[in-house]
């Protein structure tokens, strides 16, 4: 078979198999990537070895379709990984009026408009421009992500003290969700401290060792109050027109590539960051240009910082994904990139065709279950696949985690503090007083 | 205003206890009523939910970090390290393979790591790096290490992130007392112990970035020990040193088929009281001890993941045009290295030669970017790529900087510039830009530059400024140079502000004539 | 203009510092800290800490239970007698409506000076993205009217907006002719707004860092936190409202240069995008060893305006024969809608 029929059955098996996948709440494509970069190693050096001209287009396809198609549990079934926290929030409120499949159809709207500006925009640019940039800024990581948590912390509305007579009490009333979101950034990094110095998970299984924390901070605390919450889903409504044009997509790409693009290069930043930057960066008030503007910037975070790997001249290492697949290969120039570029082409027109009928298809689902016990069965899942891939030890910290995760939704602050497991450890470590900290922790 | 409001979307189910049981608003999660000042009860599973989520949050956080603070660190060996240990935490046993290397960008370290059934990279960071040097823990090949570490593999190039320099255990390699005599270059990378009297001691002039130079003397002769600013603080009672008999571990090196000693920390130094004893110096026993290298390590760990890559070395001679499409694994000397020309996207070219048989060998500039040493005239490279084939004649395009590998740096032949070829600087004119031209001549004062310093040089016709990158050029060439030495240099003719000017080719390109 | 921008250029700003760049090459970030710290400071200082100490002499409260737009009339009409009777300064505070977890009841309340009265109107329940609930438009079509006891001069003819978390203030200030000045927000832009305020606070922290660690750390400190304060009091002299500039030399606020209202959407991208490149151009040159090399106008052309131009190209072609409503704003109200926003 010829390389270019091997590259074209590859993507679309995975575009296919992530659309699919991407329906299931709470299930990341990274995990079932790992899985996969599992089997690929246990053939090595057997009769069968997978080549990398079929793993490869096939991961692209899967990150391509699960960055487009994850949309529908996101918005339809309310669990969201992390990244997808400024998408749900107006895409539930469609939800909520009705409007679900307007609202995940026009994240894929922006989805597709990435895909565009990624594959005809940014990747022509990239060879010339990222290695200069790159070459400017790799000393300077540490300080961008000190700067951006000091933005995230000091840019957090407080809640309360909306009323009654000015005074102690009014601040402290205000104060109360600030300081819980202080609270969740700082539990969340103590937590990152330990799993990233000295992670309790099996060292068998250590590509995993953050997982069970990100579950806990972002999906379970999701499931959990879709259960216990008494909210209905009201019945759905297909919409003729997405009353969208040519205006709100181009500012759409504006915004959403911005915070997507801040996201796919900065190392630990992820897609929810880069959307809470691009939106105070743009200014864009209209709520669909603010969810357009998630699936581009989702489409660019995902399959974008998968792309950094390839690019000659930087190979960069970024994302959950590029991290699995440096494990098994090594991008080799020219050639490698494009077979990338057009996997991503390929793989995005198929993933934004299987959008309808699997958004129709999720919202019969809905109509025929009950929306508890979907998120129940979803917790299941979820807590299944922790057990599965990092034991008991796994689901301690997926517990703990938990509780974290729970802090913001109860008491009313920002569910981004949770990123403070990554952005604190790794800005201290990058500065380069990381060791100091765990040291006084007595973890190093 | 009486008309009753339908109840919003999302709200038509909507618990009661959302609102105030007194007055009838909305109080959302608040325990009391901010309107009446109500107690407002909530739903068990919500109460509950809440004092779970800070308990797990605080307690069980706490627990965690006990779990973790006392668990041990697991050794495992480096054969049986596989991908799903990427970030795992690992304590390893083995022996330093090479010295610990201080990195130009960064000032972190790395050292290469065996322990009998893999070898691994040692990253540390800068501020392990100095608390290593401060306490004379900076590993040297055949020092036995113990360390913990964090995991980080990739298809082409595993490493190791040192943990914490708490949990590194040094032991050095056994080091002989030898006469200076007897040190010669085949004794390098071997670590020696050496005694005498300080004879001078010759800090480096002020902005060169040579190193101090220490002439000691024994009773069989005299050598010179190079060293840092960074070690030279580290000497205890530096102030006293010269006159002093002195007891100091060195690294045996050689430059240019010169041997060097080379003292890596300030402690390995020691002021002794007095002429050391006579009968001091090795036994035979103690000499093969000196020249200790790691004996027959089992095969390194292949990271190349089953692709079809020789499992031994090819000679240049043996790469041929049949080969065409196969990835191969190449050995041989550094003929000439060609970096891209300015402005332009050519590869990096660099012929491999062995004997008479040439290879060329080429890459792109972001492979250059991570080849950790850099391929110089002379030395012997090992280099991993896909033969290609141009007007019949086979090349090797090298597709990943960890590809290229230094085997041995000692030049094996003449040294890099054939002075030969050195042409009267006034001869050289403007048409020549973009040539390549041989000059000799005497060295003026060092201007530095952004990466790089200049110097005029001087012969019997006129001045040019001869330009050199620290990024391209050695820093031991760097070294050798300064006001007033005679040199002779080879690189590319170019202009800057309508002077011209030699840029100093990439490697060896520039050497004091003797 | 927005807090992010704000940020930014205290950020660019503090990327002038060969120090800054020099510190972070060694792995501190400190003074990119400050620097971003800074320039949102005074808008921190405003909005998380003095307005909730800020008394008011009428707290205007709808019954979210009853929302009844004539009884905020009166309260409104009562406030500005209060102003005129009493002659003083009054501080009003309109409070919010909340609904449900995520909805809030939107009212608008209006000066008409021409008939002397205030005109409030209840609006669509909005969610927390002010974002209207669809069917809830028109549940209050009433207009509620008070007679005023003086014209109350404002800045802009909006009507002012109360919806979602915390409703604004109004300070209702007599003037000489009878009439009374509305100031928006009057906490706001005040003593923090001030660049005597920067200096004072640079050389609080100067003064810390001097006992702490000599010197040198202290003066570039004070350098960067007067620099970085002092660029958000400029940045906001560009727009309507003006700050108090020399406080607590000056009383009263310094108006604006009208340049632009601090909300609108290009003027603070554009402040972002060229603080990014400021920034990109401060590291290139602080780098020792750049293999690139390029000039700032090359930086600028490629990274401002030929994106720039593609980007005016094509939403002209997007946009050609259609009309674009900008909607007018104020300063403080854009401000203060937006950091809500924001969350």
């Amino acid at each position: 078979m010829s390389a270019f029929w091997l590259v074209l059955i590859s993507v679309t098996a995975g575009t296919l198999i992530s659309s699919v996948l991407a329906c299931l709440p709470g299930l990341h494509i990274y995990n079932v990537m790992g899985a996969l970069v599992l089997g690929i190693l246990a053939l090595e050096g057997t009769a069968h070895p997978i080549p990398p001209d079929v793993y490869l287009p096939a991961f692209t396809g899967m990150i391509v379709g699960w960055s487009m198609l994850n949309t529908i549990p996101a918005v339809l079934l309310g669990t969201p990984d992390e990244s997808a926290m400024f998408t749900v929030l107006p895409g539930q409120k469609y939800l909520m009026a009705g409007r679900g499949f307007e609202g995940t159809m026009i994240t894929a709207v922006g989805g597709l408009a990435g895909a565009f500006f990624l594959v005809c925009v940014m990747a022509p640019l990239a060879p010339r421009y990222l290695p200069v940039s790159q070459q400017v800024l790799k000393g300077h990581m540490h300080w961008v992500l000190w700067v951006i948590i000091t933005f995230m912390l000091m840019s957090e509305w407080p809640k309360g003290g909306n009323r009654g007579p000015a005074g102690w009490a009014k601040f402290y009333d205000a104060w109360k969700t600030l300081l819980a979101g202080l609270a969740t950034f700082v539990l969340a990094g103590l937590l990152g401290f330990i799993l990233l110095t000295r992670s309790p998970v099996n060292h068998e299984v250590a590509f995993q060792n953050i997982m069970p924390a990100f579950v806990g901070l972002f999906a379970i605390p999701w499931c959990l109050l879709n259960m216990i919450s008494a909210a209905d889903v009201p019945p759905q409504r297909s919409a003729k027109s997405l009353a969208i044009n040519g205006d709100v997509i181009l500012r759409s790409v504006w915004s959403g590539g911005l915070g997507g693009g801040i996201a796919a290069y900065f190392p630990v930043v992820t897609g929810g960051v880069g959307g809470m930057l691009a939106g105070h960066a743009t200014a864009q008030r209209d709520e669909r240009i603010f969810i357009m503007g998630q699936g581009v910037s989702k489409f660019i975070y995902y399959v974008g910082a998968f792309m950094l790997m390839f690019v000659p001249g930087l190979n960069l290492t970024r994302g959950g994904g590029a991290w699995m697949v440096k494990a098994l290969y090594t991008p080799m120039g020219a050639a490698d990139y494009y077979l990338v570029l057009g996997s991503i082409a390929v793989a995005a027109g198929l993933s934004y065709l299987m959008m309808e009928p699997l958004t129709k298809l999720t919202l019969r689902f809905i109509d025929r279950f009950n929306y508890r016990h979907v998120s129940t069965v979803a917790l299941g899942i979820i807590l299944a696949m922790v057990y599965a891939v990092t034991g008991w030890v796994g689901l301690f910290i997926a517990a703990v985690a938990t509780g974290i995760g729970l802090l913001p939704v109860l008491f009313g602050s920002r569910r981004l503090n949770c990123l403070g497991i990554l952005l604190l450890p790794i800005a201290c470590n990058m500065s380069g007083f990381g060791e100091t900290i765990t040291g006084w922790l007595g973890l190093t | 205003m009486t008309e009753k409001p339908q109840a919003l979307p999302g709200h038509e189910t909507q618990s009661d206890e959302m609102n105030c049981p007194n007055c009838g608003r909305f109080v959302g999660a608040v325990t009391k009523c901010p309107y009446c000042g109500s107690k407002v009860e909530k739903r068990m599973s919500l109460v509950a939910i809440r004092w779970a989520a800070v308990l797990l949050a605080t307690v069980g956080l706490f627990l965690l970090f006990l779990m973790a603070k006392h668990r041990e660190i697991p050794v495992v060996k480096l054969g049986e390290v596989k991908a799903t240990m990427n970030f795992a935490q690992i304590r390893v046993d083995g022996v330093a393979e090479s010295d610990a290397r201080t990195f130009r960008s960064g000032g972190g370290m790395g050292f290469n790591f065996s322990d009998g059934t893999g070898t691994i990279m040692v990253f540390i960071s800068q501020k392990q790096a100095q608390e290593m040097q401060e306490k004379n823990l900076v590993p040297k090949a055949g020092d036995k290490v113990n360390f913990a570490g964090g995991l980080n593999i990739s298809d082409d190039k595993s490493s190791m992130r040192l943990l914490s320099v708490d949990e590194f255990h040094l032991t050095r390699a056994p080091a002989a007392t030898m006469r200076l005599a007897d040190i010669t270059t085949d004794m390098k990378g071997s670590s020696v112990t050496i005694e005498g009297k300080v004879m001078d001691l010759f800090p480096p002039p002020a902005d060169s970035k040579r190193p101090y130079a220490l002439k000691l003397q024994d009773a069989s002769g005299e050598q010179t020990i190079n060293f840092w600013q960074t070690e030279y603080d580290q000497i205890a009672n530096k102030d006293v040193l010269v006159g002093a008999y002195v007891r100091a571990r060195v690294s045996v090196a050689s430059y240019q088929d010169k041997l060097q000693l080379k003292l890596a920390s300030g402690l390995d130094l020691e002021i002794l009281d007095g002429p050391p004893a006579a009968d001091a110096y090795a036994t035979p026993a103690q000499k093969a001890a000196a020249t200790y290298r790691k004996q027959a390590a089992p095969a390194p760990r292949d990271f190349s993941r089953g692709r079809s890559v020789a499992s031994t070395s090819l000679s240049v001679s043996a790469v041929t045009p049949a080969l065409k499409g196969q990835t191969v694994r190449v050995r041989g000397r550094v003929d000439s290295v060609r970096p891209p020309r300015e402005g332009t996207k050519q590869p990096f070219a660099v012929v491999l030669r062995d004997g008479d048989a040439t290879l060329r060998a080429t890459y792109w500039s972001n492979a250059d970017a991570v080849i950790p040493v850099k391929p110089t005239p002379g030395a012997l490279f090992e280099m991993e790529g896909v033969v290609e084939v141009y007007k019949d004649q086979p090349q090797l395009q090298v597709e990943s900087g960890y590809k290229v590998k230094l085997v041995d740096d000692t030049p094996a032949s003449a040294p890099a510039v054939d002075m030969s070829k050195a042409v009267p600087v006034a001869s050289i004119t403007a048409a020549e830009i973009g040539q390549t031209r041989v000059v000799k001549g005497v060295l003026g004062a060092p201007r530095a530059l952004r990466g790089g310093v200049a110097y005029a040089l001087t012969d019997d016709t006129g001045t040019i400024d001869l330009i050199l990158w620290e990024s391209i050029v050695p820093a031991e060439v760097l070294n050798a140079l300064g006001e007033g030495a005679s040199v002779a240099a080879t690189g590319d003719v170019g202009e800057y502000e309508g002077k011209l000017q030699i840029k100093a080719a990439a490697g060896y390109s520039a050497m004091v004539i003797p | 203009m927005k807090g992010f921008s704000h940020f930014m250029s205290g950020v660019a700003v503090a990327s002038f510092g060969p120090w800054a760049i020099e510190a972070a090459q060694n792995g501190n970030p400190l003074f990119f800290v400050l620097g971003g710290a800074c320039g949102i400071l005074p808008d921190t200082l405003d909005f998380k800490f003095y307005r909730f100490f800020y008394e008011h002499d009428v707290y205007i409260t709808p019954d979210p239970k009853n929302p009844d737009p004539q009884y905020v009339a009166d309260e409104y009409a009562r406030a500005v007698a209060m102003a005129v009777d009493e002659k003083r300064y009054i501080r009003v505070k309109l409070v919010s409506i909340r609904l449900g977890a995520d909805f809030w009841q939107q009212y608008v309340v209006k000066i008409d000076n021409d008939k002397l009265e205030v005109q409030v109107q209840f609006g669509p329940v909005v969610n927390t993205g002010q974002v209207p609930v669809e069917g809830t438009e028109k549940r209050y079509p009433t207009v509620a009217r008070a007679k005023l006891k003086a014209k109350v001069i404002q800045t802009y003819d909006a009507g002012m907006k109360v919806d979602i978390f915390d409703g604004p203030t109004i300070g209702l200030k007599p003037m000489e002719n009878g009439d009374l000045d509305l100031e928006f927000l009057p906490w706001h832009r005040e003593w923090s707004h001030s660049l005597t305020v920067g200096a004072m606070l640079g050389v609080l922290v100067g003064a810390g860092v001097w006992l702490a660690s000599g010197w040198t750390p202290a003066w570039q400190s004070f350098v960067t936190i007067a620099a970085c304060y002092g660029v958000h009091v400029v940045e906001d002299q560009l727009g309507h409202m003006g700050s108090n500039i020399f406080y607590p030399i000056t009383k009263l606020r310094t108006p604006g240069l009208h340049w632009m209202h601090s909300g609108d959407g290009l003027p603070n991208f554009l402040t972002v995008w060229i603080c990014c490149l400021l920034i990109f151009w401060n590291l290139y040159r602080g780098q020792p060893a750049m293999t690139y090399h390029f000039g700032f106008i090359h930086l600028m052309m490629v990274g401002l305006v030929v994106p720039g131009l593609v980007f005016g190209a094509l939403r002209w072609l997007l946009n050609r024969g259609q009309k674009i409503q900008m909607a007018k704003g104020d300063d403080a109200d854009d401000e203060w809608n937006d950091s809500k926003a924001a969350g």
